[in-house]
């Protein structure tokens, strides 16, 4: 190749590789910004149809938390513990002491606690010895009888400062009437007592377990010639709560939440073009209020809504839980609950084959007597949505 | 490997597309329109265009192939506009606006020429802010609409000479291509989602030319053609966005050659654009256009055929769109040189022009650089 070439290929190169593209600059409009417009049109959609409301997906006894409301508000729930069966013989580990259990003398039962209502003070938590045979069917009728003042074992006043902790409270063994050689069980109720309305709520899962039970013994030690004391844990075979039904009111609309748990199932018939051939930049969907959200006094829940994969009623699967939405819900508010479904269109667009219907549920869901009620059926404020959509870019010739 | 063809594949391996500068005036109508010139009628002012065997503006100059060849051109342009307060600088876009093939048809009188020319260059990036009030709230919004890419002319051209001073040629035009468009919307408040729309945009037409070159004494040649283009179909991936009528076009050329070594030539066309106003989309206008091309070439012949030809030229043009009632216009002084390669056997071209637009509120200027090869094997 001669120089000349070679000078040559380089200019040429130069000529492609040296320029990268900057196009990019401000516009100056509507003189010099590109044909087209971007449009965001908002518009409020009637057509939510309710489908209905259901129960059983998950139990009290299931929940991953327990909520205990105490008396004045609209109803009142109590928790029901059950230990594990304890062994006869001491298990705390303790190997320079005999296992071999001379005197029970005390029990502790710890409680954790993750939330109560604020600005209420004189909150007390009543321990009562309840049968060991509760289970999820039983009710709060069913265990009335057995918070009475001859079954209280321990009271435990809640700090005022306490939002979210463990209590514990101690009570001799003897004032457990069932407790004994041949019971090593104990079945312990929980109320509120309080000069005003409240709750409490009590972690109910695997990571954090409702309460512990703790067990103070008098054992010899190895050589016999000492008497100690000594202490083993615990835990909770059965939890549950139950709630007073006599104080709940009767369902005006699709029920949300609850003890029972209940789901909520709603259809939106949507136009095609919003769903398919627009952005959908927020999405809200509307519930007025049927009635002063039902729950624990002064409590907050979260209502989640996801949609449906596939319509089969009642035991539909949900879609991706991550295009869902959340809102919180104030008990005793009155306002229309409004809840982002954005990322629900999100899912939709261009996805013909995933039904246009909703789920609602409180999270979490089962642990608390908190219940939103959506506009039910020819309800004279029915449920409707808000969205705010961008059309395609209008092009030339359009 | 010969030189000229090192060239060729050193441009061929750049990056690029087909597709010419950029305006800030092509952001309207279906872009901004293109020149199917080879970088010698660029450098001339176009004044050359309806003469050019390597352009493709008059299928009549097809019947002057002799022999096999083969060209291209690449592009670089730098510039800057001020429109309203804003004013952007250093903007420059690098293209392959044009490549052309062509040669005898064996056994006939006839020859042909395949082509490839930018028709409209639809590349931009823009953003805007403004507000808008959305559920009672008056959010600041930020737009982007960017687009890549641009409408290309594929012409497939015939031409004969039934008489030694008479070239005559037809085409057959196939306009396609597409653009990449972004259209994106942020606001100001976290409860709207930002969004992105991505679109593929195709285009798609067809039309037909035809033209003639007499030649009536060896000084002067005479040039015209007419291309009658039909309508640009527009189709998106989500929308099918409908069609642009586009323009009927008459051209016509002068050139003068009084003495060996000088050349003097003109080329006007009239574009008839405003059929397209229909078809878009207020506020923006559509005019019919003038384009007038003047160019000098100076070369002066040496023993061995080899020359280094200067050229000047300058080029008046009006633009087809707007948004605002008033027409732009574009002026441009050019000028180049070439270069003999391989005993004539190729050829390299260099030409650079400086451009202005202006009106309907903005002023753009920048430099525009073309470098063409030209091969025959």
């Amino acid at each position: 190749m001669t120089r000349r070439a070679g000078v040559i290929v380089a200019v040429a190169a130069a000529a492609g590789w040296g320029c990268q593209d900057i196009v990019s600059a401000p516009g100056v409009c509507p003189e010099f910004c590109p044909e087209g417009e971007i449009r965001v049109v908002d518009t409020l959609l009637t057509g939510v149809e309710p489908v209905g409301s259901y129960t059983g997906y998950l139990l009290p006894h299931e929940a991953r938390q327990m909520q205990v409301v105490g008396p004045g508000g609209p109803t009142e729930s109590r928790a029901l513990l059950v230990s594990i069966s304890m062994n006869a013989r001491y298990a705390g580990g303790d190997t320079t002491v005999r296992d071999s259990i001379i005197q029970t003398d005390s029990l502790s039962v710890r409680l954790n606690i993750v939330r109560r209502n604020a600005g209420v003070s004189g909150v007390t938590l009543a321990f009562h010895e309840i049968p060991l045979t509760p289970d999820s069917a039983t009710t709060y009728g069913d265990m009335t009888p057995y918070f009475q003042d001859s079954t209280l074992v321990a009271t435990l006043q809640v700090p005022d400062s306490l939002v979210k902790d463990t209590l514990s409270v101690t009570f001799p063994a003897a004032a457990l009437r069932h407790f004994g050689p041949d019971t090593l069980q104990v079945g312990i109720g929980v109320r509120i007592v309080s000069p005003e309305p409240a709750f409490v709520t009590v972690a109910s899962d695997t990571i954090a377990p409702a309460a512990l039970i703790r067990r103070f013994v008098q054992v010899d030690s190895s050589t016999g010639t000492t008497r100690v004391t000594r202490s083993d844990t615990w835990g909770i075979r059965f939890r549950t709560f139950v709630v007073d039904p006599g104080g709940i009111p009767s369902p005006v609309g699709l029920t949300v939440g609850g003890a029972t748990g209940a789901r909520g199932f709603v259809k939106l018939n949507l136009p095609g073009f919003i769903v398919d051939s627009t952005l959908v930049v927020r999405a809200t969907l509307l519930l007025p209020a049927t009635q002063p959200v039902f729950g624990a006094p002064g409590d907050t829940f979260s209502v989640r809504v996801v949609a449906l994969g596939s319509d089969f009623g009642p035991k539909s699967p949900v879609a991706d839980t991550s295009f869902g939405g959340t809102v919180r819900v104030a008990v005793g508010g009155s306002d229309t609950v409004a809840v982002d479904i954005t990322r629900i269109f999100a899912l939709w667009r261009g996805n013909a084959a995933v039904p246009r219907t909703v789920m609602f549920q409180v999270e979490p869901e089962a642990a608390s007597i908190n219940t939103l009620e959506l506009p039910g059926q020819g309800s004279a404020t029915p449920a409707a949505i808000r969205v705010t959509y961008a059309p395609p870019f209008r092009l030339p010739g359009s | 490997m010969r030189p000229a063809a090192i060239v060729v594949v050193a441009m061929l391996m750049a990056p690029g597309s087909a597709a010419a500068q950029n305006s800030v005036y092509g952001l309207v109508g279906i872009g901004f329109p293109g020149d199917p010139l080879a970088t010698r009628a660029r450098s001339l002012g176009g004044g050359t265009g309806a003469f050019d065997i390597m352009s493709a503006l008059n299928p009549g100059t097809v019947a002057g192939l002799g022999r096999l060849v083969a060209g291209g051109a690449a592009g670089t342009s730098l510039r800057r506009y001020t429109a309203g307060d804003s004013t952007v600088t250093g903007l420059r876009e690098t293209r392959f606006p044009f490549g052309l093939f062509g040669g005898r048809v064996p056994n006939t009188p006839l020859s042909f020429a395949v082509s490839f020319s930018t028709y409209a260059e639809r590349t931009y990036d823009v953003t805007t802010t403004g507000t808008q009030v959305l559920r009672g709230d008056t959010l600041t919004v930020t737009d982007r609409v960017a687009s890549d890419g641009g409408i290309t002319d594929f012409r497939g051209a015939l031409g004969f000479r039934p008489w030694p001073r008479v070239l005559i040629g037809g085409a057959f035009h196939l306009l396609g291509g597409s653009s990449r468009l972004m259209v994106g919307r942020t606001f100001s408040s976290p409860d709207y989602s930002p969004y992105i729309e991505r679109n593929q945009v195709t285009f798609a037409g067809t039309s037909v030319s035809g033209g003639i070159v007499l030649l009536p004494t060896s000084a002067i040649e005479l040039a015209a053609s007419a291309r009658v283009d039909g309508d640009l179909e527009i189709r998106s991936e989500t929308q099918t966005a409908g069609a642009v009528r586009l323009p009927v076009s008459l051209i016509g050329g002068l050139r003068l050659t009084p003495v060996a070594g000088l050349s003097l030539a003109a080329t006007a066309a009239r574009r008839s654009w405003s059929r397209s106003q229909p078809d878009l989309i207020s506020p923006t206008q559509a005019f019919d256009t003038w384009e007038i091309g003047t160019g000098l070439e100076l070369s002066r012949p040496q023993a061995r055929g080899a020359s280094v030809p200067i050229r000047l030229g300058y080029r008046y043009r009006q633009l087809p769109f707007s948004n605002v009632v008033t027409q732009p216009t574009e002026t441009a002084f050019t000028g180049g040189t070439g270069l003999l390669l391989g005993g004539g056997r190729a050829s390299l071209d260099a030409s650079v022009e400086r451009f202005h637009r202006s009106g309907g509120g903005a002023d753009e200027e920048g430099w525009y650089f073309s470098l063409g090869v030209i091969i025959i094997p």
